[in-house]
């Protein structure tokens, strides 16, 4: 685990969940666009449904193969690399977060840079990817835009997939208003 | 058919009408219940809740009191579950050979009543006469874990005079979640603001499920709001006829 970043609000150290959704539950423009949301995916979830017969059986399969998976990585994980070397790629092993940060600091530094785009991802976001890199002098911006939003608003994903569904659009405008012109390159 | 009925603790102590209501409804199909009055909480409160444990000498008492029975009938889908889903789980944790034993003979016959009367005994028309608008919801236990299906659905359907109403996000949770509301009362209180709205908006004059947990969870919105919309257990609609008023 590394140690958070001091001007980023932490998982650890936060309210108590049944404490923090009381004040979000109180939020009512919250409350409508997460009902939006909800409704938007659950019908788009329906509709994809309706197309399969089959669809608990695939996802039964789906759930047996990530089990198996996670269950063997030691041999999956170096097919991965075997694979990904054979295609001109090169993996890099890391034993923890900081090791992994670190790697990934130094490639960026290799290619004489102090600037760097990422794309979205879950790992990166527990490893303190961003707030590594910013103690190294390096300025990383999210490029999807959901994580963008929420890399502005100086917040947390809230949402694997959706990022930022407990922000509300006033609160996002803001932010990205105030940072998105002052980040220029110089 | 010699039936046990599992009244459950929540509908014994709160809901005691339900229980009569489910043997109404079984004696007047010929049936013959019997109460075992040995019989107790389930322990799902406790095994939900992470104390598994404490749930053992439940799943115990309950083989014990049902014993010998040909059907066990519940008005719970969440009790049933706890039964038919979780008992062989608890056993197989505790290594106790006897009590898997005693769940596999008997789990397989514990029924939440509309399974039992659809399914089982493949009756859909019990009889019942309720001339009101009615809207059902599915309760997560009901519609996840037990998968009843439409059995309630066909058994609502067949009752004379009923109106029944759709349930817009009927699949939605209530909010209510055994102790769950008690840890997470706002997140609780709020999911359950979202189904009422729904059960307003389906213009029943009773919203029924077959689960009295998520009727008492629901039902404490619908009187705060002073609604007039009330909540009935399915059995309770099942069991009414010309010659009962509505509660």
């Amino acid at each position: 685990m590394t140690a958070p970043h001091p001007q980023m609000p932490t998982y650890l150290g936060m309210p108590a969940f049944p404490a923090a959704a009381a004040a979000a539950v109180a939020d009512s423009q919250l409350r409508r666009n997460l009902t939006h949301a909800t409704h938007t995916i659950r019908e788009k979830r329906a509709g994809a449904v309706a197309e399969l017969a089959d669809w608990e059986a695939l996802r039964a399969a789906a759930k047996a193969i990530k089990d198996h998976t996670l269950a063997n990585l030691d041999t999956y994980l170096l097919r991965l690399e075997a694979n990904v070397t054979r295609a001109g790629g090169h993996v890099h092993w890391a034993q923890d977060a900081a090791e992994a940060n670190a790697i990934v600091a130094g490639l960026v530094r290799a290619a004489g840079a102090d600037r760097v785009v990422k794309v979205k991802s879950m790992t990166t976001q527990e490893t303190g990817l961003n707030e590594a890199l910013a103690a190294e002098g390096i300025d990383a911006l999210e490029t999807d835009l959901a994580e963008l939003i929420v890399q502005l608003g100086h917040d947390r994903p809230s949402h694997s997939w959706c990022p930022p569904s407990t922000g509300t659009a006033p609160r996002s405008g803001r932010s990205s208003g105030a940072r998105c012109p002052t980040r220029r390159p110089a | 058919m010699r039936i046990g009925l599992f009244v459950t603790c929540l509908t014994d102590t709160l809901f005691p009408a339900t229980g009569q209501a489910v043997v109404a409804v079984l004696e007047r199909l010929g049936h013959q219940v019997e109460f075992p009055a040995a019989q107790t909480c389930c322990g799902q409160m406790h095994f939900n809740t992470g104390y598994r444990r404490e749930a053992m000498p439940m799943a115990r008492g309950f083989t014990a009191a049902f014993a010998g029975f040909e059907a066990v009938v519940t008005p719970s889908a969440s009790c049933a579950s706890m039964v038919r889903e979780y008992f062989p789980v608890l056993a197989a944790e505790a290594g106790d050979d006897r009590l898997a034993q005693a769940v596999a003979e008997l789990a397989p016959r514990t029924w939440e009543l509309s399974v039992f009367l659809a399914d089982v005994l493949e009756v859909t028309d019990v009889g019942a006469y309720f001339p009101h608008r009615v809207t059902y919801h599915p309760s997560c236990h009901s519609l996840r874990m037990l998968r009843v299906g439409d059995a309630p659905l066909r058994l609502l359907r067949a009752v004379r005079g009923l109106d029944l109403a759709d349930l817009p996000d009927a699949e939605s949770c209530c909010g209510f979640g055994g102790t769950f509301s008690v840890k997470n009362p706002d997140v609780s209180a709020a999911i359950c603001a979202d189904k009422v709205t729904a059960v307003r908006q389906s213009g029943a004059e009773v919203v029924c499920a077959a689960d009295n947990s998520c009727l008492m969870h629901i039902g404490g919105a619908l009187r705060r709001q002073r609604s007039g919309v009330t909540t009935m257990h399915l059995a309770e609609i099942l069991a009414a006829t010309e010659n009962t008023g509505r509660r």
